[in-house]
């Protein structure tokens, strides 16, 4: 049986306890500990989302699918902080996103987390706090064959529609046949792990993030090629799937 | 928030030289429509598909351009705004139902605000909407550019529009 109330504390004692440590300047090895802590709930949050589901608990399942994703923005922050304290700023910039991501999920997960669109808000102002500004990119791709995540029906013949929760899961079209159409530079992306992440330069090719330069690369191009690459991982979000 | 009112292609005549037919009511069209040459697939937008099942499950059937013979594809761009695929409505739903388009936008209108709750960026939504002028045998294309609360405005440019016609 899920104990509502017993959750809800947990996750209270734990925000009490990661709160704290969510600035720049805290002890990385806190930090770290904290982490056990958000991995830990986020294993019970899941347990209990998938006993919601096997209950037919829709409103359960979808209140654990919001819980997962809180504690996640919370994990991401810190791992965030942790990334950028140990010089992989590329790592803490996506786990940035991904907090954004998680924060935006729990939103539309459940009535229950309808107060979070001021830490979204927080977490965006980071990207400038933190980091150079970035590149995006855009890809836009022809589609033959839309999947239901849910049904895994022809999205155009079932009632399930994207961007919403079903009994603890958002639905999402799983993009199948798909060839890429265009991809194009924009200021505001679906989604900010696509950026650009290197370039070629005079003598190699540069970081964008961190400005260093790695010797020997150029020679793929001329002098003035751009060489870009993006997204060194997308641990959060299926390019072929959209809400 | 911007509303620009432009000339149009003559729907039916168009649809006729690449092998189609214009359906009764609610009609959805490729977003190559203008530049397909006869033959070649109709690309849709990605959103047409959630958009069908809103309306349905809101009584409002709409139709895709089809020639019967082609798969239609789906544009699917990874970007940040939401764009609707383009609507056509002609003169005589117009007159028939003059609340359709009204009614169809604020169901769109409702499930792109609660698909953006929580992201506090300012989202653009892009909408299209093509309007047979009979009388004056022209179609005209309102193209909306805004956020989705906004979008209410749209429905208003096309009654003051649609008065007109």
């Amino acid at each position: 049986m899920i104990d509502h109330q017993d959750i809800g504390l947990a996750y209270a004692v734990l925000q009490a306890e990661v709160e704290p440590l969510l600035f720049l300047a805290r002890d990385t090895g806190l930090q770290k500990e904290a982490l056990v802590s958000t991995e830990r709930l986020i294993k019970r949050s899941e347990r209990e989302r998938i006993a919601a589901i096997m209950a037919k608990d829709e409103r359960q399942a979808n209140n654990r699918l919001g819980l997962t994703a809180v504690v996640r923005a919370l994990e991401c922050e810190l791992q965030m902080y942790i990334s950028l304290k140990e010089d992989r700023p590329d790592q803490a910039w996506t786990k940035l996103i991904d907090a954004q991501d998680a924060v935006s999920a729990a939103v539309r997960a459940s009535p229950d987390f309808t107060n979070l669109p001021a830490k979204f808000q927080h977490l965006r102002k980071m990207e400038t706090w933190f980091f150079p500004p970035q590149v995006f990119m855009s890809a836009g791709l022809i589609v033959r064959k839309q999947r239901c995540s849910i049904c895994q029906d022809d999205y155009n013949q079932c009632d399930h529609v994207a961007g919403r929760p079903y009994m603890g899961r958002f639905c999402t079209i799983e993009l199948r046949q798909a060839s890429p159409d265009h991809i194009s530079f924009v200021e505001a992306p679906a989604d900010r792990r696509c950026r650009i992440t290197s370039f070629s330069d005079t003598g190699g090719t540069r970081n964008r993030m961190t400005w260093v330069l790695t010797p020997g690369a150029q020679e793929r191009g001329s002098g003035e090629a751009i060489i870009a690459t993006s997204v060194p991982e997308m641990d959060a979000a299926d390019p072929a799937e959209v809400a | 928030m911007t509303i620009t009112t432009s000339a149009y292609v003559a729907v039916p005549a168009r649809a006729a030289e690449l092998g189609s037919i214009i359906p009764a009511g609610l009609v959805f069209l490729p977003a190559n429509f203008e530049s397909a040459i006869p033959g070649e697939d109709f690309r849709f937008r990605g959103e047409a598909s959630t958009v069908t099942k809103l309306l349905a499950v809101a009584g409002i059937p709409v139709n895709r351009l089809s020639t019967g013979q082609q798969r239609p594809a789906f544009i699917h761009n990874h970007s940040h705004d939401w764009t609707l695929p383009i609507i056509f409505v002609g003169t005589e739903l117009l007159k028939q139902s003059p609340d359709i388009l009204s009614a169809a936008l604020g169901v769109i209108q409702d499930y792109v605000i609660d698909l953006f709750k929580g992201v506090t960026d300012a989202r653009t939504i892009t909408a299209e909407v093509v309007i047979e002028d009979r009388r004056a045998q022209q179609y005209k294309r309102l193209t909306y550019e805004g956020s989705p609360e906004g979008l209410r405005e749209l429905t208003g440019a096309i009654k003051a529009l649609s008065r007109k016609i």
